[in-house]
């Protein structure tokens, strides 16, 4: 009965197609990022169920314009249906003999490599650290999205932070919520921009703002950066409305251009409101000692890099100077921290942060089918050269 | 008839494709059900990070580079690209005064020096020179393989670059036309100059440092090699220069409140920032005085380094600022002190220091 279920999953044929719908995934995953950013393909494309492929991807726009879409299995449909597939075929025709140690074991590999994505995709994070010499950070920023972030400093000692994610800033127009003294209406979001001053800002941009330390800037939306013009990063910027009950307070130009929180005053009580990249905060602080940036002797041509931290995390006992270099990250708490880039004037370091369970999977699965392939060539080889011989 | 228009399946296929749907159905109902975790409005208490009247500076922005035959370039703010005319040359800008800066390369050393410094007085109606005369045209720049030529005509100045980036070929980065506006691009073409090297790996990581690290299925550790990231400028010597024009998005920020009740601000925009007189004026309006044609250099002191600082009060007293515009690189910094006559007369002097500190240090490089 078992096996009556399992046979079907188990078909080759069916491998076969999963293949060719892979092969299509991957080829139209690569064309779209000519114009979409690859974060953005790889949770559209390759980290979804389904995925709605625009045919005007398959032909410049210079050239002709097509319209029209096709509904498509997103990557993690084909990766799970792969999966499935390869179990099945195991449980169905699985036969322990010597001679077939090798294409077990390069199965095996397979098997863990498709595992091994499902544990980076779900639970894999990465961020930036940015800490000028003589700072100490306990955040991780992650430059690929943003939040508002209201500031309530009442309390002698700390702040109190309210956060609006992204996606709430991205979908509701009209934000509210017992923990924010004041609502937010969302004028315009802008997931990419660019900043300019009073006097460079088109008439139709000005005053949008009238409120906070930004309002004489104007923020332009730009296409979501896609690495291929030279920017990495997006960087979002917001013109929202606040308002007390009924009455407003003001119009602001939120942005991380804009690094200064800006003030609200709320029925005399102050706060301060600002767009940045996503913190999480940890139980651990680093604190940069010194920032180097060696050249090869009269070059501009960098030699090395390197971070000189103190890292403390009192939870786990630890206090103790460390060297963040090329290929010489710090391994602390489940994160690593790789020495990634450098502020203006060197004076400062930009540490990326990468928090994944399942990195040693790709190195594992990688030695398995390596393995497993050796020893399915090696054991064909043997009589052949006996033969031969 | 319609039976047999469709796509025919084999039957194992066909059970295959529809035991796998089913499989996946309750697969992708999990994923979604774990997927639903919509983001929420939260809130924690972290300790104090900052304080209302005393801000970090931080700089945001984003260096491009362009890229011709291997050998990359940062494009000063203030220059634009433009269809180059010559098939001779490899590009063309035009710096934001409207003057042309020509970009060529040739293989070799194209005659050696003296025979391309000689050339370029032809050009302008100079006579030749011979070995001694040819050190009061040109000078180096240290740590980088440029010699820079500069040569006044009756009318016309010339300002080139002879650049060596070890690809085998000498490129050459000329400005030529009336004296003064060519003057005016000297800083920006020495710069531009200096910072064309051989496209190498740092320069990839520049583009993939934020994207490709570790999440994907076969890549394995990311790279920890340095590269530049958004939040950063380039290792260039003289930096915040070099933005592209579309790129233009640079702003530092910064503002603190005086115990007096005046507030100081500090904004950084990319080239000009809309001009010194452009700026001044709409000062002016806010303070309630009409608008001037010119730049009375009376009314205005001299920071040095090309840095300026004028002080408006309103007609009626009712209020005072004094700003000062310092131009760093490719950027400008305005410093604006504002409040009542007595509050800004109180915090002028610190102002001044700050200004000192924060702007004029780092202007009128290189």
């Amino acid at each position: 009965m078992f096996r009556k279920i399992l046979k079907p999953l188990a078909s080759l044929r069916l491998t076969v197609v999963i293949f060719a719908l892979s092969i299509f995934l991957v080829f139209a995953g690569t064309l779209v990022q000519v114009h979409t950013g690859i974060w953005t393909v790889v949770d559209q494309y390759f980290r979804s169920l389904v995925v709605l492929i625009e045919l005007q991807i398959f032909v410049p726009k210079e050239l002709a314009t097509i319209p029209g879409a096709i509904w498509f299995p997103g990557g993690l449909t084909l990766g799970i249906a792969m999966f499935i597939n390869l179990l099945a075929a195991h449980a169905v025709r699985f036969k322990f003999r010597k001679k077939r140690i090798g294409i077990i074991l390069t199965h095996l590999g397979v098997i863990l490599l498709l595992v091994g994505e499902f544990v980076t995709g779900f639970a894999a994070k990465e961020g930036n650290m940015t800490i000028r010499e003589g700072e100490t950070i306990n955040f991780i920023e992650d430059i690929r999205s943003s939040e508002i972030a209201i500031v309530d400093q009442s309390d002698p000692v700390d702040d109190l932070v309210v956060i609006v994610p992204e996606q709430l800033i991205e979908t509701d127009t009209t934000i509210s919520n017992e923990l924010i003294p004041f609502t937010i209406q969302v004028t315009e979001w802008m997931p990419n921009s660019q900043m300019l001053g009073p006097m460079q800002a088109p008439e139709s941009r000005k005053g949008l703002a009238d409120t906070g330390i930004a309002r004489e800037l104007a923020a332009l939306p730009l296409p979501r950066a896609n690495g291929v013009d030279g920017a990495t990063v997006d960087a979002p910027s917001a013109y929202v409305t606040l308002m007390n009950g009924e009455q407003r307070i003001g119009s602001y130009l939120l942005s991380v251009y804009v690094d200064q929180p800006q003030m609200v005053v709320v029925d005399g009580r102050t706060y301060w409101i600002a767009l940045r990249f996503a913190r999480t905060y940890k139980p651990y602080s680093l604190h940069l000692v010194d920032f180097k940036h060696d050249l090869f002797t009269g070059t501009q041509m960098a030699r090395n890099y390197s971070s000189d931290v103190r890292l403390v995390d009192e939870g786990r006992n630890v206090d103790r100077d460390v060297l963040i270099y090329m290929n010489h990250p710090l391994r602390h708490a489940g994160e690593t921290f790789y020495q990634a880039s450098f502020l203006r004037d060197d004076a400062g370091t930009v540490l990326q942060v990468v928090q994944n369970p399942g990195w040693m999977i790709p190195y594992i699965s990688c030695t398995v089918a390596t393995l497993g392939m050796l020893i399915h060539f090696g054991i064909r080889l043997v009589p052949t050269l006996r033969r031969r011989s | 008839m319609n039976q047999r228009m469709m796509l025919r399946l084999p039957g194992d296929l066909k059970s295959s494709m529809l035991a796998c749907g089913v499989v996946m159905g309750g697969l992708g109902q999990l994923a979604f059900l774990a997927g639903c975790d919509r983001a929420e409005i939260h809130s924690y208490r972290v300790d104090r990070e900052f304080d209302g009247s005393s801000v970090p500076i931080v700089e945001q922005k984003q260096p491009a580079q362009t890229e011709s035959l291997g050998v990359i370039w940062k494009v000063p703010l203030s220059w634009t690209e433009v269809e180059t005319t010559s098939s001779m040359r490899i590009t063309t800008f035009r710096a934001s005064n409207g003057q042309e800066i020509a970009i060529t390369a040739f293989p070799g050393d194209v005659g050696g020096l003296i025979a391309n410094v000689n050339r370029w007085r032809g050009q302008i109606g100079l006579d030749p020179v011979d070995e001694q005369g040819l050190n009061e045209d040109i000078s180096h720049i240290e740590g980088v393989d440029v010699i820079i030529v500069d040569l006044a005509g009756e009318t016309i100045r010339l300002i080139g670059s002879i650049i060596n980036v070890g690809d085998g070929q000498t490129w050459f980065a000329k400005a030529m036309g009336p004296a003064d506006v060519v003057e005016q691009v000297k800083a920006d073409l020495i710069a531009f100059s200096a910072s064309l090297h051989i496209h190498d790996q740092a320069d990839d990581h520049d583009h993939d440092a934020d994207h490709d690290h570790g999440e994907s299925l076969s890549t394995p550790e990311p790279a920890s090699e340095p590269v530049e990231s958004a939040a950063s400028t380039s290792s260039w010597e003289v930096p915040a220069q070099w933005v592209a024009e579309e790129n233009a998005s640079t702003i530092l920020m910064a503002s603190y409140l005086s115990q007096s009740g005046a507030r100081i601000t500090l904004t950084s925009l990319s080239g000009d920032g809309g001009g010194p007189l452009g700026n001044i004026n709409r000062w002016r309006g806010q303070l309630g005085l009409p608008p001037v044609e010119s730049i009375d250099p009376q009314g205005v002191k001299d920071l040095g380094n090309g840095g300026v600082l004028v002080d408006l009060t309103a007609p009626d007293d009712s209020g005072r600022m004094a700003a000062g515009i310092v131009p760093v690189g490719g950027q400008t910094l305005f410093f604006k002190l504002t409040g009542s006559v007595a509050a800004v007369e109180a915090e002028l002097q610190r102002f001044e220091a700050f200004i000192n500190a924060q702007g004029l240090g780092k202007a009128g490089t290189p």
